[in-house]
């Protein structure tokens, strides 16, 4: 055990010697979860807001074209609510799903890592929980906002409302994270968001010709509006539900795959550099 | 260029050619974006709907350019990053090759690279619709569509890319490539949105279709078909090329900037 005179001693010039803690698991707790957070980086944290920025933005020209081809101010304000409809569920989920891929990309120091008493699967995990909460606190945050205004345009309440954005932001992420553990390659991962992403929007009828990819579909609620408005409840609102449940299962099979395939550590030696 | 940099352009652009050419994540996205277009192929290309063979291959090229770039921008996003973070520029930078001649050979290279595989798909299609035509007399047309079209969005994707991740985090570059991609081809322009869409400055290639390629405009009842002179698709090519061009010469003065900044 090191005296304190013997610690002063070793101190590194200049920088002043950390006295020891009356809560050293929490202090350690806190250095961690700091350190994770910069491993991170404050771009996976700033993200997200832009995202809202930038959809908001479109959001509102959408408005003032409306309101510039003669409509009506509730005719902009449903534009605009569509707008905002698409931030909830495509915009968020793109880039939560990118941030995921990122944060569970094999670290630089793997081998390092692999050879350390902490587990190499707890920590990437912490690093993934840590994006996924901020991602699920800006989409709370968006979602209670926008529904707490007029520009709330899907016809759902209480907490179908979070399944909106819930399914489809989970399910990039999650699969965003095991792809990049998978195929131990984060552009890897990130060129199959993209693509899945794209595919949404050109191959729409391909997804919504019934059977299996329609309950796959990842962005249902904005495709089927606004043409629901036209139909009753009882027509889409069964199958909108099975499409979001389902989602969201799929979203807990790839974070249990993630978890799984981060077990086999020598599998994550030779990634894609 | 003087010959020592002819010298290293030519060999850096064989340097990124091979190493994109091993890399997995290229064939990964080729594969995933195999599923997506083999899916309905048949049923849309293979079946008698009133489509001339032209018709055929130019909107399969089409429908290629509209989606293979995503692919091609999200792999490439991470090639000049990826010096920097292997510290391997600190020792590129010592080496006789100058910068001009580093990010130019990348780009060539890497873009040459990836626009293999969207052949090799392309070519799988248009061979599987020629033989329905039963006319292979028009597989150089064919390939004639795919270097307009693919060709060229690759190559202006692949400029852009690597330009922009000189400067700015991939993930970013990512997340805003894949949505102006979106914003740029696919979205409305009546929705009161500004976009590009249906200007020359369509990256994926349609108004160049519709401007040197007339026949191949798909003229059927419900669909939209998009009309342009020959000007404005010569127009278009020479705009998106010298896009490219511009981007790759903005982003070698920053860099040179940077450099001497050091």
């Amino acid at each position: 055990m090191m005296t304190e005179s013997q610690r002063l001693a070793t101190a590194p010039m200049g920088v002043p010697p950390r006295r020891p803690s009356a809560w050293p698991g929490s202090l350690f707790l806190w250095d961690r979860w700091r350190y994770e957070l910069r491993m991170v980086g404050i771009g996976s944290f700033v993200l997200p807001l832009a995202i809202v920025a930038i959809y908001l933005t479109f959001s509102l020209f959408a408005r003032y074209g409306a309101l510039q081809n003669g409509g009506t101010l509730a005719d902009a304000d449903f534009q605009m609510g569509r707008g905002l409809l698409a931030l909830l569920e495509n915009g968020l989920a793109l880039g939560a799903g990118l941030i995921a891929a990122g944060a569970v990309a094999p670290d630089r120091a793997l081998e390092l890592h692999l050879a350390a008493p902490a587990n190499y699967r707890v920590t990437v995990l912490q690093r993934l929980g840590v994006v996924t909460l901020w991602s699920l606190i800006i989409g709370g945050i968006t979602c209670a906002t926008i529904s707490a205004t007029t520009y709330w345009v899907f016809p759902v309440t209480g907490f179908d409302r979070q399944l909106v954005w819930l399914p489809s932001v989970l399910c990039f992420m999650a699969i965003g994270a095991a792809m990049t553990v998978l195929l131990r390659s984060r552009v890897a991962a990130s060129t199959i968001l993209g693509i899945l992403w794209i595919a949404q929007f050109l191959l729409k009828s391909m997804f919504l010709d019934g059977g299996v990819l329609q309950r796959l579909y990842l962005f249902a609620s904005e495709q089927i509006f606004p043409a629901i408005l036209q139909v009753s409840r009882s027509q889409w609102y069964d199958t909108w539900l099975q499409n979001r449940l389902i989602l969201l299962g799929v979203a807990l099979g790839f974070f249990v795959l993630t978890a799984l395939a981060l077990s086999r550590p020598e599998h994550l030696l030779g990634a894609e550099k | 260029m003087r010959n020592g940099q002819w010298s290293a352009f030519t060999g850096v652009l064989r340097y990124e050619l091979w190493m994109q050419l091993r890399r997995p994540a290229l064939w990964i996205a080729a594969g995933v974006i195999c599923l997506f277009a083999f899916r309905s192929f048949r049923g849309f290309y293979l079946t008698d709907n009133g489509m001339t063979l032209d018709m055929r291959l130019g909107d399969w090229a089409g429908f290629l350019s509209g989606f293979y770039p995503i692919a091609a921008g999200l792999v490439l996003a991470d090639r000049f990053p990826r010096d920097r973070k292997l510290h391997t520029d600190e020792l590129l930078m010592t080496s006789p090759a100058e910068t001009g001649a580093r990010l130019w050979g990348k780009w060539v290279g890497t873009v040459l690279a990836t626009l293999l595989p969207a052949l090799i798909i392309y070519l799988l299609g248009a061979a599987a619709i020629l033989q329905y035509a039963h006319d292979a007399s028009r597989l150089p047309f064919a390939l004639l569509l795919f270097l307009a079209s693919d060709g060229t969005a690759v190559i202006f994707v692949g400029a852009f890319t690597i330009a922009c991740t000189t400067f700015m985090w991939p993930i970013l570059y990512q997340f805003l490539f894949v949505g102006y991609w979106f914003w740029g081809n696919f979205l409305n322009p009546h929705l009161g949105i500004p976009t590009i869409n249906g200007t020359l400055l369509t990256a994926r290639g349609d108004m160049i279709l519709a401007g040197l390629f007339p026949s191949t405009v798909l003229r059927l009842h419900g669909f939209s078909a998009p009309s342009a002179s020959f000007a404005q698709g010569i127009g278009s090519l020479a705009l998106l090329l010298g896009c490219a061009v511009i981007a790759q010469l903005a982003a070698w003065r920053g860099l040179v900037r940077h450099e001497h900044h050091q």
